[in-house]
């Protein structure tokens, strides 16, 4: 056996600078690719939300014109309703009432009439017609989802991604607060005389001693004794 | 630059670990003459998603059923893996707590495809035609009323941090969008600092640790995603003698509601899953008996847990709960 020096030298084992610069290139080329397409993103939490055609907006004015003012018709009364809450709360929600799902809350559209006795920063308390109770309609901010789901017309499987209905029961909330609580807030006084379709949340029994704390989506004002009426819906 | 440099290193280290076996184990047998029901879960690594399955295993033996849990170790590629033997094992039913609500999708779809019934639950998959039905948090309108008290307890004025849950889950967006539909309308409420903790304990006390030597100077409060991650910021608050900053979670945990209770946590959001796992087993008991109409999605309203009304809740629910399935 012998040995050829000369076919070392043409051997095609790249020599150790050679092996230093192949690797180099190839790591370059890694590490560019990885710049260019790297395996972790850095995104702002609301940047990684599902791109969506769904406007909550239109969703909202639609769910105002064609659920919720057509259902304002079927209010109950807010007196019975306090009445009936106070005999048995389950049976009262069983019956003019709803939930969603397997939640414990219930949810109650109901209407009423009296007079004002206070309007203050927690709200605009009415004392009913009948000595029915008093209700304190809010005149602040107005949040949560008791408005879009009040009349049961959203079914919560309407959006693939929840986060759509909950944008949609903000807008709809905004809706409340333009079109009502604005006109409410600052045309209520107290010894007027005020009609009203609202929207009431009870979880168990109604507090007492304490208005009912209810959303208001339709009233209608008249100033005592001679003053002028208007109407917000 | 530095960060896309830091990422590429971060990539390569992804990519060495990325050999690591991560097969699931195969499933056992049944025990003979019972139908098989599997309960999936995202972590076990919090008290809540154990509770969250040992309820839904435990009403599923009730109802006659050989029930198995899965954990997910929220890894997607781990959740399809079991995903692969449940549907390979006969398994009749599974009760599913997806890890990622875009990236879960195609485990449900699967499952239906082989003619297995998913009923989700506390999570939520984007999608409508795949899993039987959802069984889920009002997250949005939790936080929402978790807002309004964290306003009424910091007298809307006032610093404060909030530290988020996993990215990849609705659910931590809509607890950060419905406490900030609230909150963000006072304009003396200032958010120093928004930081992801994965809905962990351990990351959420490094978190704090690391906040409260940027902003620890004025801070009022924090707001966690979930009470896992709430403990944790208490535990880090304790360690630096801060007991003045008022924690809020979202779960309904035991240990919070008792932190509660102890007036060391402000509050936490009532999720009940409890109600929400035994609802799923019943749900899979009368698929298996030949029922096939369900709810696509069945919301669960949120209560805020406070110290005027601890005494209302504990053991993940309320006391006085006369839901079908609850105690």
């Amino acid at each position: 056996m012998s040995v050829k020096p000369a076919l070392m030298t043409d051997s095609p084992t790249p020599r150790p600078s050679t092996r230093w610069l192949v690797a180099a290139v190839a790591l370059a080329a890694v590490a560019g690719l990885l710049w260019r397409f790297p395996l972790v993103r850095i995104r702002r939490l609301d940047a990684t939300a599902t791109k969506s055609t769904f406007d909550p907006r239109d969703f909202a004015e639609r769910h105002w014109a064609n659920d919720l003012l057509p259902a304002l018709d079927a209010a109950r009364d807010a007196g019975e309703v306090m009445a009936a809450i106070r005999r048995d709360s389950a049976e009262a929600c069983r019956s003019l009432g709803r939930t969603v799902g397997l939640s414990r809350s219930c949810l109650y559209l109901v209407r009423g009439q009296g007079t004002i006795a206070e309007v203050g920063p927690s709200g605009c308390r009415v004392t009913l017609d009948g000595d029915a109770g008093e209700a304190l309609l809010a005149t602040g901010l107005v949040f949560g989802t008791a408005v879009r789901d009040v009349t049961g017309t959203v079914d919560p499987a309407a959006r693939t991604d929840s986060r759509e209905l909950a944008a949609a029961a903000s807008e709809i909330n905004r809706l409340v607060q333009e079109r009502v609580i604005a006109p409410l807030a600052s045309g209520a006084n107290a010894g007027g005389r005020i009609e009203f379709v609202a929207c009431g949340q009870v979880q168990g029994k109604l507090p007492e001693g304490t208005p009912w704390k209810l959303i208001p989506v339709q009233i209608t004002l008249q100033e005592a004794p001679s003053g002028s009426e208007g109407t917000s819906r | 630059m530095n960060r896309r440099i830091s990422i590429a290193v971060l990539s390569l280290a992804i990519l060495a670990g990325c050999s690591k076996n991560t097969a699931a184990p195969a499933p056992a047998a049944a025990a003979p003459g019972k139908a098989r029901v599997a309960v999936v879960i995202s972590t076990l690594n919090n008290p809540w998603f154990v509770v969250l399955g040992n309820t839904a295993k435990a009403r599923a033996e009730e109802l006659g059923y050989d029930a198995t849990i899965f954990n997910s170790e929220n890894d997607t590629a781990k959740e399809a893996s079991h995903f692969e033997n449940i549907l390979a094992g006969g398994y009749k039913a599974i009760i599913f707590n997806a890890t990622d609500s875009d990236g879960s999708i195609a485990n449900v779809r699967k499952a239906k495809a082989a003619g297995v019934p998913v009923f989700c639950i506390d999570r939520e998959i984007n999608a409508t035609d795949a899993a039987t039905s959802q069984i889920l948090s009002d997250n949005h309108g939790g936080c929402v009323a978790l807002g309004q008290h964290f306003v009424e307890a910091l007298d809307g004025k006032g610093s404060y941090v909030e530290i988020l849950g996993y990215l990849g889950d609705n659910n931590a967006h809509n607890r950060s969008k419905g406490f900030h539909e609230v909150v963000d309308n006072y304009p003396e409420l200032k958010m120093v600092a928004q930081q992801a903790a994965d809905f962990d304990r351990a990351k959420a006390l490094e978190v704090m640790e690391t906040l409260l030597q940027k902003h620890g100077d004025g801070l009022a409060a924090v707001f966690c995603g979930n009470d896992a991650m709430a403990m944790g910021a208490y535990q880090a608050l304790a360690a630096a003698g801060r007991t003045d900053v008022k924690v809020f979670g979202f779960d309904g945990a035991d240990e919070a509601v008792k932190l509660i209770a102890d007036g060391k946590i402000a509050a936490t959001g009532m999720q009940f899953p409890k109600t929400m796992a035994r609802q799923a087993a019943e749900y899979a008991n009368d698929w298996i008996k030949g029922k096939r109409d369900y709810p696509q999605k069945v919301p669960v309203a949120v209560e805020v847990v406070t110290a005027e009304n601890v005494g209302d809740y504990g053991d993940y629910g309320a006391k006085a709960d006369t839901r079908p399935g609850t105690n």
